[in-house]
Parts: C-alpha cells; structure tokens; sequence
C-alpha cells in the first residue's frame, strides 16, 4: 500500500458562499496510504473546512482535491456523495449513530450505502453482517448490546460502534472530527488506541482533528493547521474565534 | 443507485417506528377521514343502485296527479303517502287500452306490524320485476290465490319469525301499534318471498279484494255499500265473494306496454285527463320510473356532491396535519440527516426517505381506514336498511373508490414531498455539521 497516495492538495483556495476571504488555502498537501494525520489547530482555522473538503460536501473554488487517485472536485454533488460512501468513513465528535437502528444495523448501514464497500468484503469472503460482529468485537463492545439500541451505550461505546461503521469495507480513508473530545480521559486513551489498531488492521489512512495537542504522541504525522492554511496564518488565532463556519 | 428502495423503506419504517406515537395519531387522522370519505361514497352509490334497481321492467306507473317524484316515492319505494287515489274505472280503462300489455293495481295504507301492507294482483308475482328484470322468487309457500291469503318479503319474515301456514292481523294506517286493527280477519301466511334488496322485502302483500274485504265497514265508503255489505257479511258470516269485492279505488297502478315505441302515446294519454277515455274528468298522471328517478338524482345531487366535498376536505386536512407532523420533527433530524449525509446519502436519498415516510403513513392510514369501513359497514348496514332500506353489501371496493384510495395514496406523496425538499435543502446547507 505505500507509494500510494490518498490524500492530495494542490493549489487549494475555498471561501464559504457569501463570504469574500477564503477560509481556507493550502498550496501542496500530502497523505500517502496508511499514514495516520494528526490536524490540530485552535478553532477557527479552517479544521471543519479542511473536513468538508476531504468528504467531498463542498468544492474548493480554485485547486485540486486528489482522494485516492480521483479528483472530487471534478464531480458532481452526486458522484461525491457515492465516492464518499465507497472511499471514506467519517466519525465526529457525538451522536454519530440513527437512534431507531440497533448497533448492529448502524454498522451495517455503511453497506447500504456503498457498493464498493460490499465488493471489499465480499472479496475477503466476509458477510456485512460477520465484518460488523468482527470489528464490534474488536472494538471491545460487549455482543449482549449488539442488537440492542444504541440509546442505552455509554457515549464511549457509541464513538467505537461509530469507527466500526467507518470502517466496515475497509474504505481508504478514515475521518474523525474531535470523536474523543466528549469522552473522558480513560475512555478517550481505549478509544485511541483502538482506533489506531483497526485502522492499521484494515489499512486505512486516517486523519484525526483535535484541537487538543495532548493526543499528537499517538500519530506518526502532525499537521499544524494555522502553519499550512495561508488563509489564516497571518490572522491572529482568537480574532476568529468563533467564527469557524 | 447504491441506496435501493428496500433500504430506503426499511430505514423510514425503523425511523417511524421509533417515533410510533407521535405518528400514530398522524395516521388515525388519515384512517378516519379515509373511512368517512368511502362511507360516503359507498351510501351514496349503494342508494342509487338500491333505487335503480328496486323497479325495472314496468313502463309507467300512474296515480292521482301529485308530482312525478312523489308518486314513484310512495307507490314503489314505500316513502311517503299517497295525497290521493284512483279510481278502480280509471285503472280497468287503461288496462284495456290496446297498447297496454298488463298493469298491476297497488292498495297501500295498512299495516302489519309496521310493515306496509300491498293489496295487488297474483299477477304481481308475473310482473313485478327488479334489478335485472329479475322475477320475485319464493322462498317458501306460494302466491295468494285466496281472500285473507298474504305473502311477505324476507325481511317481514325475518323480523317477525313467521312460517307459512302463521296467522297475521292487518292493521289499517301504519305503525306498529295501529289502534283499528282488522283482527275479526285474521290472514294466513302463504307464501315468503326471497330477499331481493327492495322495498318488497318489507312488505306484506294481499289481493285486493283482501283488502278491501277488511275494510268493509271500515273508513268512509257510501252509506249504501256499508249497508249492504254488512248486511251481506251478517248473513254468509265472513264469507264474502269475489264480485263484491270490488275495489272503489286504489293508490296507483303499474303499467307494462306492448311495444316500447308506444310508452309516450300511452303516457301522454294518461296524462291529458284521460282522453280517448270514457272516465273524463278524473285527472291522472303517469310517470317512467327511471325518468322520475333521474328526477330524484338531481335533487340529492347537490347533497351528494357537499358530503363528498366536505369528506374530501377532512381527508385533505388529515393529509396537510400529517404534512405538519413531519415537518415538525423535521428540526429534531437534523442531526439524523447528517449522520446519512456522511455515509453517503445523497440529498436526493434524503428527500426520497421523507417522501417514503408520509407514503408509508398515508398507506397505513388508508389500511386502517379500510377496515374501519368495512367494521363500520359491518355494524351499521343492518341499521341503515332499517331505517332507509339500503342494503349496504360488505364487498370489496369499486373501482370509484380504488381511485380515490389512489388519489389518497399519490396525494401522500406529494405530501412528503414538502418535508423532503426541505431535508434537501438541509443537507445541502449543513452538509456534515453536525449542530447540537
């Protein structure tokens, strides 16, 4: 898997409708596979931007949005959205979960979604139903909670059947929005450190937005945000505070 | 494409099921108005067919001129009273007028119990035809072919439990309990009709000659008869013969011509006071039954139409509240939309889920409003022939009612379609931001 590349910013330049100034512009920015990115920044430097960008919810104005060889931002609205649900899995910060699915079937769900994700295990001989039980029980979930629904798991259960959805099918690339920022401190070193375990398993590369740099230890590549986007490295951090879009 | 209808269906039904009670009341809404709007539908067709079928085969029915809608009502449908009657000359001139191929005389104005009671000819049985031109049949027994002899429609039977061979009192004027009952002439019961979803199955028929034999000494004939019959029934005791039992007058007459192109000259002979006639002077009038039922279609019209509109209304307004429903809970999905936004659901899939979950409702709401129709149905169809005699056959539905259900169906779509779009715009705007 190394050599390739799945993340790839070229030139990239992107406001928010109505807004003048970019949010955010990155000149050159790579991720190769199964390289794991730690983003931190304070708030307002453009993490949620970056996020959109990568998932393909927005296109920049100007510049090249590369995700595993295929240039998104040439899509359509509707090929980002098929492209997303085969290519990447997104985890955010809480309530990643459809309160009326039970565990199971919010594992599933991403199936439901995503040939691509189906023809991957499909290849690995796995049924949806056999991957989402594997990585549920890797992900240290109790099977008496399987079937239940998710409104009676611990915030730090529901972040782990979260990454298990993200990542069933194996897509190449993994997204996690601050997913440790409402766990506690016990909770959030399991949820790391299974996080990290799977990822490597599967061979997805994952990119880990926290404005807490604590966590930067557990990574073996750091993206300081501010640095990068030049749409905001000249702006001081608590001027825009708050102002993140 | 990767989303197939079957998910998409089964993820709507989880969402509702989850939300289970404040749709529930969502659908009852619909299911009610659902069942008023076919209860309406059904009465109303039913009532026309009822009426429509009640007299076919007779050409014209003739009486005392009152209007031709009131003389079809009391002569055949057993509503409302004759103002006056005939006289029995009158009838025997038009039954010997060439073109006429045979007319029924009908006596009407007692009662057995609350039932009408019919003085008529045996040739009743012949002539008489409803539905399909369709022939009376006997249940059990046969005609009357005797004074004091009488023969009931089915639900006389029913109602009252009579066999043939049973003994019954006549009463003169209606009610169930008439005060001048007939009871020094018992009739025996000879014959019961089978059910045939007319006015016949509620009444008692006679000869005329029966009827009038009760009479005799009854009412207000001339001096004269009362004497001479009461003389004659003092001296045979109560066995009075054919010939002086003569009719003076009944209520109306059935008419059937020879030839269908002859009806209007009959019709318009009749009703020029009798020309050509040798009774001059009796005014009559005669009427087609299906012209003074078309008569009558354009006078309930209008009420049909209003009960129709306003069942539409409570339907379209159980719609609009389910509508509000799933806007309402639109504000608390937010998070749920972008949940499937970032697996991967298109805005359109977001849409098409809304738009599934007021389709599955509006369904479940005609499901149910289906078989509160037909429980309805079930219940009240004994009472409403009670009362208007309307049978109200529990059978599935005719195709005016499958396309309103249609209608229904296809309106529920439109309906998610509000709710959908603004999903759409959404999951557009928010994207992946999850707001709390």
């Amino acid at each position: 898997m190394t050599g390739k590349v799945i993340i790839d910013l070229k030139q990239l330049s992107f406001a928010w409708p109505g807004q003048a100034k970019p949010a955010l512009s990155i000149d050159a920015f790579r991720l190769n596979a199964g390289e794991r990115l730690f983003v931190y920044g304070p708030s307002g430097c453009g993490k949620s931007t970056l996020l959109s960008l990568l998932a393909g919810v927005v296109v920049p104005q100007q510049g090249v949005v590369e995700i595993a060889g295929q240039r998104i931002e040439k899509l359509s609205a509707a090929k980002r959205d098929h492209f997303r649900a085969d290519h990447i899995g997104l985890v955010f910060q809480q309530f990643n979960l459809l309160p009326y699915l039970n565990v199971l079937d919010n594992v599933t769900l991403a199936c439901d979604f995503s040939h691509q994700r189906v023809t991957n295990l499909k290849q690995a001989q796995v049924s949806a139903l056999d991957e989402a039980k594997r990585l549920l029980s890797r992900l240290l979930l109790p099977e008496s909670l399987w079937t239940k629904s998710v409104m009676n798991l611990s915030i730090g259960q529901q972040q782990r059947v979260a990454v298990a959805r993200a990542l069933i099918g194996a897509p190449d690339l993994i997204i996690a929005d601050e997913p440790t920022s409402a766990l506690d401190r016990e909770s959030r070193d399991q949820f790391l450190q299974l996080l990290m375990a799977e990822t490597e398993q599967s061979g997805s590369s994952l990119v880990f937005v926290s404005h807490d740099d604590s966590l930067k230890s557990h990574f073996d590549r750091h993206l300081h945000l501010p640095t990068l986007n030049q749409a905001v490295s000249t702006v001081e951090p608590s001027a825009v505070e708050g102002a993140n879009p | 494409m990767s989303l197939n209808l079957k998910t998409l269906v089964r993820l709507s039904a989880r969402s509702l099921l989850n939300r289970r009670l404040t749709v529930f009341l969502s659908v009852l809404t619909i299911a009610f108005s659902v069942a008023l709007l076919l209860t309406v539908e059904r009465v109303r067709t039913e009532a026309r067919t009822s009426f429509n079928q009640t007299i076919s085969g007779t050409d014209l029915i003739v009486g005392a001129p009152s209007g031709d809608l009131q003389l079809l009502l009391y002569s055949v449908f057993q509503l409302g009273n004759a103002s006056a009657n005939m006289s029995w000359e009158a009838a025997q001139e038009i039954a010997a007028m060439p073109e006429v191929a045979w007319t029924l005389p009908l006596a009407l104005g007692d009662s057995h119990k609350g039932f009408r009671v019919m003085g008529t000819d045996a040739t009743y049985f012949d002539h008489y035809k409803y539905g399909r031109k369709q022939p009376l049949e006997f249940a059990s027994g046969k005609r009357f072919n005797q004074l004091y002899q009488a023969v009931i429609g089915a639900e006389v039977a029913q109602k009252l439990g009579y066999k043939v061979g049973d003994r019954m009192i006549i009463a003169h004027g209606m009610g169930k309990h008439s005060f001048k009952e007939h009871d020094d002439k018992p009739f025996t019961l000879v014959g019961i009709l089978e059910r045939t979803g007319t006015p016949v199955d509620r009444s008692v028929l006679a000869s005329l000659e029966s009827i009038e034999a009760i009479h005799v000494g009854w009412g207000k004939p001339a001096l004269g008869d009362i004497r001479t019959r009461f003389a004659e029934k003092q001296g045979k005791n109560t066995s009075l013969d054919r010939a002086q039992l003569q009719p003076k007058a009944i209520t109306a007459l059935l008419v059937g011509v020879k030839k269908k192109t002859q009806l209007f000259k009959v019709q318009r002979r009749i009703n020029e006071g009798g020309q050509g006639l040798k009774v001059i002077g009796e005014p009559l009038q005669a009427v087609m039954p299906a012209v003074a039922l078309q008569q009558l279609w354009k006078l309930v019209g209008v009420a049909e139409n209003a009960l129709l509109v306003v069942a539409g209304f409570v339907v379209i307004s159980g719609l609009v509240g389910l509508m509000s429903v799933i806007l309402t809970g639109l504000n608390e999905r937010r998070r749920e939309i972008a949940i499937l936004r970032a697996i991967g659901a298109r805005p359109m899939q977001v849409l098409l889920l809304l738009v599934a979950e007021a389709f599955i409702l509006t369904l479940l709401g005609l499901l149910i409003g289906a078989g509160v129709f037909y429980l309805l149905l079930l219940i009240a169809a004994p009472a409403i022939y009670d009362i208007w005699g309307i049978w109200l056959p529990v059978s599935g539905f005719s195709l005016t009612e499958l396309k309103l259900l249609c209608v229904i169906a296809v309106a529920g779509l439109l309906v998610g379609l509000w709710p959908g779009l603004r999903a759409y715009r959404i999951s557009l705007a928010e994207g992946l931001s999850v707001r709390l």
